[in-house]
């Protein structure tokens, strides 16, 4: 998709952007055509104004009264608000509890998910600001993005989590290629280190599906590895890609 | 307990007069009253839109619960340059909405995201009159700039901000070619930019 020469048919996209309704396409198109044109950024953000009222023109339904005394009731019950806290891969691997190991597999859904997004994601990594990756994720998706080790600072990484937080696409870029019989190794950590699985990349460029069980909402870190080979029980080569969840 | 009643609307009353951003940022610290604040706020423009979209009470309360919840554990991501609080509480409450939906395997009907037809309730004294009168007018300046437009493109701007549908299934829904679902959107949505400008959202103006 070339961008027009005088930037109009973005223009005339930005509307349809700010409602969310454009395809994933054509809203990477768009994303990448505002990074680089003030005028549509203005109008977008003008737009953007009229959609936040929207909302507006809903008649008001009275909620109940307890509901603010449930909230608190959900508050005080999580361990909140979660500073996630920092867990090194020292520290899981010093971890003595391993957690039931789920082997990655391709799950329907997300193979319908990594349809959709690939093409939108594949170039998307590679941006300076990957926030944007935020921009172009499916409706109810968090993003998590992970951030590059010493030992390979070029990778690029994000880790999509599906809304119930049951399983996660985890995408990975400029993996450097690994040596021998060395692989990719995918781990989560909790209160318990979680295998997530191993891949290779082909190109630099790998997706995994993760389900661990419990839902990816309870983990506290994310981290890629490279290890010796796919049957380290615990991380022990460098961190390539890592992030809290 | 009369004492302990005061106090505590005192601290609240402080907070109210705090903007959006600076409620989030002392969630993200760990204060419960600026939860609380927030909620007070927002509350009932969150769970209005649950109930219009899903159809069902009690969705919606776990719907406009579940927003909170995740406002108090994720406060820390939010980034004031991308989004206005009221447009990320929004965007988060219409996606739990629609998730919602697509579990139950019901995509919004269309006459469920109609609001032209509806009365507008006067609203229990919960809030200052002031922000009640202001909320009000809003509504009614909204309402009334959607009706100005076109019926044809009020239709397929509800669909595609409550609907969680994209163009392309707007389009089949409404058995239109999707040029012309593109040019009501934009059109549609330029008239309302026309007609509410200056208008701003609660939050922005404290």
């Amino acid at each position: 998709m070339s961008a027009s020469r005088n930037g109009h048919r973005e223009k005339q996209m930005i509307p349809a952007y700010v409602l969310g309704v454009l395809e994933p396409e054509e809203r990477l198109h768009l994303v990448r055509h505002l990074e680089k044109c003030a005028q549509c950024r203005a109008d977008e953000q003008a737009y953007e104004e009229v959609a936040t009222l929207l909302p507006y023109a809903v008649e008001e339904v009275e909620p109940p009264p307890d509901l603010k005394e449930r909230l608190l009731r959900a508050v005080e019950s999580t361990t909140a608000p979660p500073t996630p806290a920092h867990v090194s891969p020292a520290l899981a691997e010093a971890a003595t509890h391993r957690g039931k190991w789920r082997s990655a597999r391709l799950a329907p859904v997300a193979a319908f998910l990594l349809l959709a997004l690939l093409l939108v994601l594949g170039g998307l990594l590679l941006w300076p600001e990957q926030q944007r990756v935020a921009d172009v994720a499916p409706a109810g998706f968090s993003v998590v993005l992970l951030q590059p080790g010493a030992s390979a600072p070029e990778a690029r990484g994000v880790m999509l989590i599906s809304a119930d937080g049951e399983y996660g696409t985890l995408i990975a870029q400029n993996l450097p290629e690994p040596e021998g019989n060395r692989r990719y190794k995918a781990w989560l950590v909790r209160d318990e280190l979680y295998d997530g699985g191993i891949f290779t990349p082909d190109d630099g460029y790998a997706s995994l599906t993760v389900e661990p069980g419990p839902s990816l909402s309870t983990f506290t870190r994310v981290f890629i590895t490279l290890e010796p080979s796919g049957e380290s029980a615990a991380p022990t080569g460098p961190v390539i890609l890592s992030s809290d969840i | 307990m009369g004492q302990q009643t005061r106090q505590w609307d005192e601290t609240l009353q402080d907070y109210s007069t705090l903007k959006d951003e600076s409620l989030i940022r002392l969630i993200a610290e760990g204060d419960e009253a600026a939860l609380e604040a927030l909620f007070d706020r927002h509350v009932r423009l969150l769970f209005s839109i649950s109930v219009h979209l899903v159809g069902n009470q009690l969705a919606a309360e776990e719907i406009a619960l579940d927003v909170f919840v995740r406002v108090w554990e994720n406060a820390e991501s939010y980034q004031p340059e991308r989004a206005k609080v009221t447009t990320w509480l929004t965007t988060i409450t219409r996606y739990r909405a629609i998730d919602y939906l697509r579990r139950q395997g019901r995509r919004p009907e269309s006459d469920s995201v109609s609001w032209d037809v509806l009365p507008v309730k006067p609203l229990p004294p919960q809030n200052s009159p002031e922000q009640l009168a202001g909320n009000a007018l809003r509504r009614e300046r909204i309402r009334g700039a959607l009706r100005q437009i076109p019926d044809e493109q009020r239709r397929v701007l509800l669909l595609a901000y409550f609907g969680g549908l994209t163009q392309q299934e707007i389009a089949d829904r409404l058995d239109l070619p999707l040029g012309t679902v593109k040019t009501r959107i934009r059109l549609g949505l330029q008239k309302l930019r026309f007609l509410l400008r200056g208008e701003e959202s609660p939050g922005q103006q404290r």
